[in-house]
């Protein structure tokens, strides 16, 4: 039997108190009763410890004797030793963070055990804003993801990993190495300011954690709803994911490595018409347009053509490399612990030519300086360069034609000009210079001091400074009129980015009447970002390799800007936890948020939360069911808010500069004038949330389950406002607090754990389902379109429709036929399309006016996915472990805007090819091959696709070598494991991959532009299945 | 106690700092805020010059320009490639509707060259300074402001007028009547005739003159049908002697020849090697050659029916620079490719307007294609034939013809002795082809229903275009929609 030795924690103290029980017996009274036992021995048990997961041995565990005070605890080897008296029977073994084993003696005298994590304990403690507190005491949403969890997919960036880990966090990978995916945290809460969760790494306030690598993170919690994020009210809007780094523990130092290394090869790629498919699909629409323009053309001859170009062979390659490597040493006495390690990490590209490189450095120490002050530090240096590819590489790749080939000798690239204004793709790359490389430093100092017993003061000053340099540089070349460069042009981007936080906190952690426990909190807060951007471009720069790439070396042409913003906020907030002899508890927050980027006048608010739970389990009347080993309900409520909107959105001032400034007789003049118009009123965007779970544990413990409803209403949201465009303005809409949004959904989190025997296994399961709607829109604000591909938008954000749905015209069919066309009227005989030819789209003419135009569009979909889930499994027996992960999502539309690119000869993929109109009765769901007709290229229902797909993200099977083996060459514990990321991704949606990223926009940019185009697929970045080989030592 | 009282102190002593509020004053980081501008000689200098500066955007010479100008008439069709930007085809075909970002691209642009000048006429007469200056400026921003007022009300009729800063927001949801914008337009250019120079030194050169003035002047009492007030005008001009025409018609439209004796007004426009934001006029970049060894979109193309209207005129030196066929070599030695045959709607042998094109020999590499190129306004040749026109209008066919004859002339063309209404559109059309004017022209004369009828024209909705449905939207119907839309 494996349970809890009391699971009801309400029968006797609060579990605190028994902690510290615990604490006292092991370091006081256990010498002592091990001294006095020895006399009344019947029997000597002896045994290890190990964890099942990994066959590490277990230091510090506690074995206890059932039913008495009695008990010892593993030493450094996991061993131990206990007499037991002849009444005595049961051992119980205790360890946090895993689940609790309980042993009948019987006629053994060793007895070995191997103790499998429990995420799901009850004692598991979970970190909150400005502290931490036991899972079974949270009122909020908080999920935990382990660093085991984290580190097992090969990914450049940790946030990848959370992908199918926290029911409710949405995760777009993207398959630029090194960037940073795309997260949402229950839904999409604003149009105007960022979306993204707010990071906090060890206290630091960051924008994204791709500078962390996996195996510096010792913990993540993401905080989901509003009685848990409050707390951070001025960014918490969006979820908060809380970020612990490595640190030390009292014990021996401990030195570990793991590294893998692997192969990527690109996935799910999209076939294209091979040269001669091409050829006869070119004739096929040039036939169309002929009749439908009534001129002639001259079909092309296929035989004329004998290539036949796979462009994204040509671009991308297969078994790109990818490795890590991690070194760590930790350890630490009662006094100090510390934590350091470095990591290498280095991802190829699957494009040629790409690659992103990471060296982290960290620390960690923690000290406890005399009895009341302990001081802490601790900082990760990451150091970072990429190769990137050029900006448009995708889409040229997909667009160009087959039917030439890469090169005509060895030194001269072929123009595909024979079928149009085309690049070569495979020169584009080859000529591109397109690198970055950046430092970042995130640390924090503090103190702790303990001013009485349960009363402490802490103070912390985090930083968050890096520099990036980017440089582009174009050599000269020639491969057609229109695909060269003789401008010899250099661009340098420099970023400086320097924030600060600084935290003081007050804590007072006490019990009354031991049932009453209360923890108050206080605080305040002081911050600021400051950044400053200059990019300088010169022409004439002679290239002479990478070290005459500078400015000073071009001509005089060139230009220089400069940009940089610089926010502060201050604020101020308390929290009070109460729980009532474990079975009612209580969070209260408040916070009073102030930030510079809003006007003198609105620059407050108050942010408060609450939150109530209630365990069931430790109500007496609960005493008499077995079925739970722990219920708990709990209701929370608060608001938060999202200063993250663009810089200087409050401020008014002039604009100048070159657009500003004429030429007159050769000599450019100065120009400047007033020409913005700003909100004068602009208030916190402001997200109120309820959310209602309940969770528990159920069969022994094997089955924990938690379920979240939740509602979140942003009101007042940052939207943008169209001006009048009589006043003339140079911004066409301002931001104001014009909108309402809401996001509404469930949250499920399932956890299945068991042993058969030798074998332990988990089941993990997430899911999550969530709508998204624009609730109201203030007077005097029209709908946003966006999503503009080539000039026409493909989205409509208005009253009642989720943020950026697409928005189009209606296909009902493929008009077959003259005869189709002809009869197909309005009630009064009036042809609807009397221009259309055979092969293209039938329209439906929505308002019923006899002719097909914008105002026929209807809404199409939305992109933003309705659900998603995870599924986790995990298996050990004996040395080996398995883990399988799989992850789908859908409920969403994809515009493929690649398809949409057709405006002249551009290439078509074999899924068209095959499905095309070409003739009567050939398709009645594919138009022909004239795409770019006036009538086809419109937005519309065609080009939308199903985002819904399965995959399976990650499997790694591992082996372990028993300590008993390793510990002759002086090794604790060796691991190897193989593993494969995204072996498989299953999708109906013609692309290459259904995850489309939006992108992230600086913090100075507006947001609008990428918020209602998402989901809009301009050739995303191929995505790879990885295999790789890894290896985990600790000495 | 006491040692709750030190770090008691210590907080606050840490926290002091915070305590003001003005932690959170923070400075706009890299912006001159609104209240320091308009203060000196020289703020008021660069307010004139920002008017200038945006009259080459993106809206006011580019796509809205060409679409609604040109393509919307019969000498010109979408061009570039099939399928891109296919909306233009709603222009052509007059199937647009309200929503059509093309039209809220000329309302704004041109509001926002009405802005620019209301910021000058409201602000700097306070501003101390020299006075000839002032007076000068003012005068300028008075030209610009009818300019713009002049697109806005022959493109949509009534049209919201804001004549100060102070004014705007009333007027952004009032239609003021056309006659009272005209009214308007001509008291502004009557004002600005009164103060503008009649040239500028070289570093001044391209700001309004006198001249300007004049002609816009005349060009506007054309569309009021006030003849006597035209012939006022244009014989101000024609005896100041300040202008001719160029003797050829090739070099009229080629940038060695800007602001010279031909041009009363040109919007000017620069490539500077490594300045985009200098270089930001897209005109030329948007007509120009599309395809192998091209240099720009390809969109606005002359028509067959330009092309033959050229043929039965017999006039072949307008008709080779205006037309640029593929396989043409121009002037300055440019071989015109463009795309394949066949591979442009509604004509077989692509082609290329021959007046916005830019030689080869003139394009700066790494900025737009043919930024460089003014976009000419008024030239003389037209004020002569306005002069023609208002001349036939009152009977003095002698006189007409001498002007009409002076443009028929350098262009190789036979003299008409008794020139019609009729013959002087006919030469307009030639003469001013692909140069913005058509539309305007034909809905001016009447013209348009028969001309573009085939099109699509609808007499009593075409004549305008309907105002931007957001500009409905946005007023919540405050604003009225034009007949038909």
């Amino acid at each position: 039997m494996k349970s809890l030795t009391n699971v009801k924690f309400g029968s006797a103290q609060p579990t605190k108190r028994k902690f510290m029980i615990r604490k006292l017996l092991l370091t006081v009274l256990l010498p002592s009763l091990l001294w006095t036992t020895v006399w009344a021995q019947d029997k000597q048990i002896t045994g290890k410890v190990t964890a099942a997961e990994d066959g590490t041995t277990l230091p510090g565990v506690n074995v206890v004797v059932q039913g008495t005070t009695k008990g010892t605890t593993t030493d450094a080897e996991g061993n131990y030793s206990i007499q037991l008296s002849a009444s005595e029977n049961t051992l119980v073994f205790t360890f946090v963070g895993f689940s609790t084993i309980t042993e009948e003696v019987g006629d053994r005298t060793v007895i070995d055990v191997t103790m499998g994590s429990d995420i799901t304990s009850l004692t598991e403690v979970v970190v909150i804003g400005y502290g931490v507190q036991k899972k079974s005491d949270v009122t909020g949403a908080v999920a935990s993801v382990r660093a085991e969890d984290l580190n097992k997919i090969p990914v450049s960036t940790a946030a990848e990993a959370l992908q199918g880990k926290v029911a409710g966090v949405q995760v777009t990978t993207n398959g630029t190495p090194g960037s940073a995916p795309t997260i949402r945290v229950r839904g999409l809460g604003s149009v105007s300011s960022r979306v993204e969760p707010l990071y906090v790494v060890d206290g630091v306030l960051v924008d994204d954690i791709s500078f962390l690598g996996s195996n510096d993170i010792e913990s993540m919690n993401i905080l989901k709803d509003a009685s848990a994020s409050a707390i951070y009210g001025i960014r918490a809007s969006n979820g908060v994911v809380i970020i612990t780094t490595k640190r030390g523990k009292n014990e021996q130092p401990k030195i570990a490595y793991s590294g893998y290394a692997g192969v990527q090869n690109p996935i799910n790629m999209v076939d294209m018409a091979s040269g001669s498919d091409y050829v006869q699909l070119l004739n096929e629409k040039d036939a169309i347009a002929a009749s439908r323009n009534g001129t002639s053309f001259t079909p092309r001859d296929p035989a004329a053509y004998p290539y036949s170009t796979d462009w994204y062979d040509e671009i991308l390659r297969s078994g790109a490399s990818i490795q890590n490597h991690d070194l760590s040493v930790t350890g630490g006495s009662e006094k100090s612990v510390y934590a350091m390690g470095g990591s290498y990490f280095k991802q190829e590209g699957l494009a040629s030519k790409t690659d992103y490189e990471r060296l982290n450095l960290r620390t960690s120490v923690e000290s406890t300086v005399t009895k009341f002050l302990k001081i802490g530090v601790n900082a990760n240096l990451s150091n970072f360069k990429s190769t990137n590819a050029p900006a448009s590489l995708f889409t040229s790749a997909y667009i160009a034609p087959p039917a030439i080939p890469v090169r005509i000798d060895e030194n001269t690239f072929a123009s595909p000009q024979a079928f149009g204004d085309f690049a070569n793709p495979a020169a584009s790359q080859y000529y591109n210079n397109d690198k970055t490389k950046g430092i970042r430093l995130v640390g924090a100092v503090s103190a702790d001091v303990t001013l009485a017993k349960g009363l402490t003061f802490r103070t912390a000053y985090g930083v968050d400074g890096s520099y990036s340099q980017n440089t582009k540089y174009v050599p000269p070349y020639f491969v057609s009129s229109t695909q060269r460069d003789t401008t010899k042009t250099l661009t340098r981007k420099i970023d400086n980015y320097f924030s600060y936080y600084w935290d003081n906190t007050l804590t007072y952690d006490f019990t009354l009447n031991s049932d009453h426990h209360f923890t108050l909190l206080a605080g305040m807060n002081a911050q600021q970002q400051r950044f400053y951007s200059l990019t300088g471009i010169r022409q004439g720069v002679e290239d002479f390799g990478e070290n005459t790439w500078y400015l000073n070396l071009g001509n005089a042409s060139q230009s220089t800007t400069d940009a940089g913003y610089n926010i502060k906020a201050l604020s101020y907030f308390g929290r009070l936890t109460y729980a009532f002899q474990e079975k009612y508890l209580l969070t209260a927050t408040i916070r009073r948020d102030g930030t510079s980027v809003f006007d003198k006048n609105n620059r407050y608010d108050y942010f408060p939360s609450l939150g109530l739970g209630w365990v069931l389990t430790n109500e007496s009347f609960m005493d008499d069911q077995n079925f739970f080993q722990f219920l708990k309900l709990r209701a929370s409520w608060g608001k938060m808010g999202n200063n993250r909107i663009p810089g200087n959105t409050v401020v008014s001032y002039t604009s100048t500069g070159g657009t500003y400034s004429p030429v007159f007789g050769g000599t450019p003049q100065t120009g400047e004038s007033v020409t913005l118009i700003v909100p004068d009123n602009l208030l916190w965007e402001t997200t109120k949330e309820v959310d209602f779970a309940v969770e528990g544990n159920v069969l022994n413990n094997k089955l924990n389950f938690e379920i979240d409803y939740y509602n979140r209403k942003t009101s007042n949201a940052i939207f943008p406002v169209t001006v009048n465009g009589v006043f003339g303005t140079s911004n066409r809409d301002y931001l104001d607090n014009n909108a309402d949004i809401i996001n509404k959904g469930v949250e499920v989190a399932l956890n299945w754990k068991d042993k058969v025997g030798d074998f332990t296994y988990g089941i993990g399961g997430v899911f999550a389902y969530n709508t998204n709607k624009v609730d109201a829109l203030r007077p005097g604000t029209v709908g946003i379109y966006g999503g503009y591909v080539n000039v026409t938008p493909t989205t409509y954000t208005v009253v009642g429709q989720s943020v950026g749905e697409f928005y189009g015209r209606k296909v009902i069919g493929i008009f077959q036929n003259d005869a189709e066309i002809e009869n197909y009227t309005d009630a009064d005989g009036t042809i609807i399309q009397p221009n259309a030819k055979p092969g293209d789209f039938k329209y439906q003419d929505s308002n019923n006016d006899g002719q097909i135009n914008d105002k026929d569009r209807v809404f199409l979909g939305s992109a933003i996915p309705k659900y998603n889930y995870g599924v986790n499994l995990y298996g050990a027996y004996k040395g080996f472990d398995i883990t399988i992960d799989l992850y789908a999502q859908g409920g969403n539309k994809i515009y493929n805007a690649k398809r949409y690119r057709q405006i002249g000869n551009e290439n078509y993929d074999r899924d068209f090819l095959e499905h095309r109109w070409h003739g009567e009765g050939t398709s009645n769901d594919y138009p022909s091959a004239d795409l770019s007709a006036d009538a086809n290229k419109q937005a519309n229902s065609w080009y939308l696709e199903s985002g819904n797909f399965f995959k399976i993200r990650n499997i790694q099977v591992g082996y372990t070598f028993p300590a008993t083996t390793t510990s002759r060459i002086g090794i604790t514990k060796l691991r190897v494991y193989a593993n494969a990321a995204n072996p498989l991704v299953a999708f109906k949606y013609n692309g290459f991959s259904p995850e489309i990223p939006t992108a992230i926009p600086g913090v100075n940019q507006q947001n609008t532009t990428n918020i209602t185009s998402q989901g809009i697929d301009n050739n995303v970045y191929p995505m790879a299945a990885t295999y790789n080989l890894g290896i985990n030592i600790s000495l | 106690m006491k040692k709750y009282i030190i770090f008691l102190v210590a907080i606050l002593t840490l926290l002091a700092p915070f305590g003001c509020s003005d932690y959170l004053d923070v400075d706009p980081e890299g912006v001159k805020p609104t209240e320091e501008f308009f203060q000196t000689q020289e703020d008021a200098v660069s307010a004139v010059n920002a008017i200038y500066a945006r009259m080459r955007t993106w809206q006011m010479v580019a796509f809205a320009y060409v679409i609604m100008q040109e393509i919307t008439s019969d000498n010109s069709i979408k061009g570039s490639s099939q399928g891109d930007a296919s909306f233009i085809n709603d222009f052509d075909k007059f199937t647009f509707t309200s929503n059509q970002g093309t039209i809220t691209d000329y309302w704004n642009g041109r509001y926002e060259g009405i802005n620019l000048s209301n910021q000058v006429l409201s602000n700097v007469p306070d501003i101390e300074m020299n006075e000839t200056l002032k007076t000068r400026l003012l005068g300028e921003a008075k030209f610009t402001r009818a300019l713009f007022y002049f697109d806005l009300v022959r493109a949509f009729g009534d049209v919201p007028m804001p004549t100060s800063i102070d004014n705007v927001l009333e007027a952004s949801t009032v239609r003021t009547p056309k006659d009272e914008v005209y009214a308007q337009i001509i008291q502004d250019l009557t004002d600005a005739i009164a103060v503008l120079p009649d040239s500028y030194d070289a570093a001044n050169v391209g700001r309004a003159t006198n001249g300007a003035a004049r002609g816009l002047l005349a060009k506007v009492y054309l569309y009021r049908g006030e003849w006597d007030k035209v012939l006022e005008q244009t014989s101000a001009i024609i005896n100041s002697n300040r202008y001719g025409l160029e003797e050829n018609f090739y070099d009229v439209f080629r940038i060695p020849f800007e602001n010279g004796k031909e041009s009363l007004f040109e919007i000017q426009a620069s490539a500077v090697a490594g300045n985009a934001d200098l270089s930001n006029s897209q005109h030329s970049q948007v007509q120009g050659v599309r395809g192998t060894n091209g240099f720009g979109w390809g969109f606005n193309i002359p028509s067959d029916d330009l092309a033959a209207a050229f043929d039965a005129a017999g006039d072949e030196v307008r008709k080779k620079v205006t037309i640029l066929y593929k396989g043409d070599v121009t002037e300055d030695g440019d071989v015109i490719e463009g795309v394949g045959n066949g591979e442009l709607e509604g004509v077989n042998i692509p082609r290329y307007n021959g007046k916005s094109y830019v030689p080869r020999n003139r394009q700066v590499s790494g900025v737009n294609e043919g930024a460089e190129q003014n976009i000419r306004v008024l030239r003389y040749a037209e004020i002569l034939l306005i002069d023609a026109e208002a001349k036939v209008q009152k009977g003095d066919i002698g006189g007409a013809a001498t002007s009409l004859n002076l443009v028929r002339e350098r262009v190789d063309l036979d003299p008409i002795e008794a020139p019609t209404l009729q013959d002087i559109w006919n030469e307009r059309r030639l003469e001013l082809a692909m140069e913005g004017d058509r539309f305007f022209d034909l809905v001016r004369t009447g013209q348009a229903a028969t001309v573009l009828g085939p099109q699509g024209f609808v007499s009593g909705k075409n004549d305008v275009f309907p105002v931007p449905q957001v500009m409905i939207d946005i007023t919540n119907n405050a604003i009225p929609q034009n007949n038909g839309y």
